[in-house]
């Protein structure tokens, strides 16, 4: 009789990083649709770190 | 310094309008493929701590604020993720907390939902008028 796979198939820490995740990628995209480029909610262009916050993204799709 | 090509900085994959349903697409990859990883247990004697996890959001930070190529942004994702799957105590305390909880499970699908579906639709027809008048008011204004 074989054992059955015991690997967990729900990894409780992963869903509060895809929230964070998936809250910035809403400001990101609210903001980036409000006006022509963001600088509305946000200040894009003085922030780099919120610049490239598209690739939250990716990272809640993975 | 760069020859022909572009510099650095300028190499990005924000593909948002284009190729969007491409790029979710290569990151639900990238996420079965850390699955397997997990597995198997890739390199979990060194991620699977607190500070490692650290260093790796902040690495990531980082590299978004000099904007580093995001290729080799994207490159911390499945570290971070492996980190965070394998956890750790004081990780799992921290993540098990109410203030993440509130995050957890159907809200960022929520959150995500409403950010697909809603998010064109309230900052066209909703908020862009109210943000306008914020704006022209502010930007006469300026010392108030």
């Amino acid at each position: 009789m074989t054992t059955p796979n015991t690997t967990p198939t729900y990894l409780a820490n992963l869903t509060p990083l895809r929230g964070i995740a998936a809250l910035l990628t809403v400001i990101f995209h609210v903001d980036l649709m409000l006006g022509n480029g963001g600088d509305m909610l946000v200040n894009f262009t003085g922030s780099m770190l919120i610049n490239r916050m598209y690739l939250m993204v990716i990272f809640s799709s993975s | 310094m760069f020859g022909n090509g572009p510099a650095p900085a300028n190499i990005t994959i924000n593909v948002a309008f284009q190729f969007g349903f491409v790029r979710c697409l290569c990151g639900f990859v990238l996420g079965m493929m850390m699955y397997q990883g997990y597995r198997d247990g890739w390199a979990k004697s060194w991620l699977a701590s607190g500070y490692t996890l650290l260093a790796l959001i902040l690495g990531l930070c980082l590299c978004m604020y000099f904007a580093i190529p995001d290729v080799s942004t994207v490159g911390f994702f499945p570290l971070i993720l492996l980190s965070a799957a394998y956890g750790s105590q004081p990780m799992n305390r921290v993540f098990g907390t109410n203030h993440y909880n509130g995050l957890a499970t159907g809200r960022s699908r929520f959150i995500w939902c409403i950010n697909r579906c809603c998010s064109p639709l309230v900052a066209l027809w909703l908020i862009k008028p109210w943000a306008s008048r914020w704006q022209v008011a502010h930007r006469s204004n300026p010392i108030c």
